[in-house]
């Protein structure tokens, strides 16, 4: 039981909750960090306000850390295949 | 045409100007809190703006600020550039037109005054705490969350104890925001004036029981400002004294909000900002009255569980039970309450794409009144600030529909 509630308390939290006026950003720079990762996907699905509520002030962390992020929107079904890779490629393209 | 002028005249409400008169003394008193030393707190809607009050503390409401912009038809202008500073499109108007005004004091008094600290209770919904965020990143000022549980029916003992812990926090919070202790009679004082607002305030809607109803809610939603925003105090009392002893006149007279009044409407949800105007005469027209409405009356939800001899007692289950933190069976019931209580003819629901708590049960709740009552309803998608979601033709057809059943069941 301790476990299971020492775990919601202490997980990265979720958008709908609040910790703290930018917890999240900061978990996601060291991420970044830690990971040496080149660049951002965000992956907002359509009509989940909270998460699109922090988007901007996310990639506002990342644009300060010099990090180029991407944001895709989508809705319940993903984009077909095809699309989904051009973006993905052209991304990739312009961290390389 | 002479006559006309002199019968519309005779509808006028006559107090309206000093209502204008009281909000613009306000705004002018928030705006320059800066020059006179007082503090100012941003505070949702649905928050416990009293204990404010007893601080001396001037109390903003961004919301109240939202359906200005809306007025002023703003809105779209505004929730664009809100969209272009990365926000969704999806996300509530208020709260973009809000976030786009802070940083060049936008909208249309020039912006709303800094403020010292922000009041957010997520009663109402769970935008206003991502909101309240944004602008506490932005002003670098303390925030405060009032967190009340969802009650679907009731209200449990844990959730009253959660609820009532918080409370506590919050006099705490206010206390080294405002840097003085809490005056506990002031808030005996305060908590008596704000239900005698609350109370004078449902009796005023309660007014439109009459045939014809002296008041429509488009008079409501002009009206209801004082017990959002000046909730607490004598002056709302005053003022609220003056429009009910206006509206026994009216009533004694027989002036009724429309000239014809043959239909008597329940509208649900947020106003239509921009459109209240074109909406009301739309109505008008047709000989049907916007009698009440589910949004003004939740001003005074709360005189169900307060206890105006330990009010910050129950100050904890006033701001849980409210509207929109509660079942949709219960939103259903008390709809169909209201309906009774004003005895009308039809439902208008306004599907707003902003308002997700308010619009997401309306399907439900429209399917439990036809099957429960049989009254029929009809449904508006539209948004309360951004105009860009109206359409003037599809709305105007499906009102004129709308009629003609009325017509029908006559
Ligand atoms: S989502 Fe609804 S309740 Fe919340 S701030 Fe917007 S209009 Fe108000």
């Amino acid at each position: 039981m301790t476990a299971i509630a020492d775990r919601y308390l202490e997980r990265v939290v979720c958008p709908a909750k609040h910790r703290g006026l930018t917890d999240r950003a900061d978990y996601l720079v060291r991420l970044t960090r830690e990971r040496q990762a080149q660049g951002v996907i965000f992956f907002l699905l359509k009509f989940c306000d909270p998460h699109a509520f922090d988007y901007p002030y996310l990639k506002e962390a990342l644009d300060r850390e010099g990090v180029p992020s991407l944001l895709l929107e989508v809705e319940d079904r993903l984009p077909a295949d095809g699309q989904l890779r051009t973006r993905f490629e052209a991304f990739v393209e312009m961290i390389q | 045409m002479a006559e006309k002028d002199e019968a519309k005249e005779k509808r006028k409400i006559k107090t309206v100007a000093k209502m204008k008169e009281i909000m613009t003394a306000y705004y002018i008193d928030a705006k320059t809190a800066g020059q006179t030393g007082k503090k100012v707190a941003w505070i949702t809607s649905g928050g416990p703006v009293e204990p404010l009050i007893a601080m001396d503390v001037i109390p903003v409401y961004p919301e109240n600020h939202g359906a200005m912009v809306g007025a002023s038809k703003m809105g779209a202008d505004l929730c664009g550039k809100a969209e272009a500073m990365g926000y969704s499109s999806d996300l509530c108007s208020y709260a973009r037109a809000d976030i786009a005004c802070a940083p060049i004091n936008g909208g249309p008094i020039g912006g709303l005054p800094r403020p010292d600290m922000l009041v957010c209770c997520n009663n109402i919904c769970g935008t206003v705490m991502k909101w309240y965020e944004v602008q506490a990143r932005f002003f670098k000022v303390p925030l405060f969350i009032l967190d009340t549980p969802v009650c679907h029916t009731g209200f449990s003992a844990e959730a009253k104890r959660y609820v009532k812990g918080q409370i506590n926090e919050y006099i705490a919070f206010l206390e080294k925001a405002c840097g003085k202790r809490f005056d506990y009679d002031r808030i005996k004082e305060v908590g008596r004036l704000s239900v005698q607002g609350q109370r004078l305030w449902q009796e005023i809607l309660d007014t439109a029981m009459n045939r014809p109803a002296p008041i429509s809610a488009f008079d409501a939603f002009f009206h209801l400002a004082l017990i959002v925003t000046l909730r607490g105090t004598q002056q709302t009392v005053d003022y609220y004294k003056m429009l009910l002893a206006e509206m026994r006149e009216r009533v004694a007279a027989g002036i009724g909000a429309v000239p014809r009044e043959k239909y008597r409407l329940l509208w649900d949800n947020l106003p239509v900002w921009y459109r209240t105007k074109w909406l009301s005469e739309k109505f008008a027209s047709q000989d049907a009255c916007l009698v009440a409405d589910t949004y003004t009356s939740a001003w005074c939800g709360a005189l169900r569980y307060v206890d105006e001899n330990d009010f910050l007692g129950t100050m904890a289950e006033c701001h849980t039970r409210i509207y929109l933190n509660i079942g949709v069976d219960v939103m259903a019931r008390q709809v169909m309450e209201m309906a009774d209580k004003y005895d009308v003819d039809g439902i208008v629901m306004h599907s707003n794409r902003s308002c997700k708590p308010y619009s997401f049960g309306q399907y439900d709740i429209q399917r439990i009144i036809r099957e429960q009552k049989g009254l029929p309803t009809l449904m508006i998608e539209a948004d309360m600030v951004d105009e860009r979601n109206f359409s003037e033709g599809q709305i105007e057809t499906r009102i004129d529909a709308f009629i003609e059943v009325l017509k029908g069941k006559n």
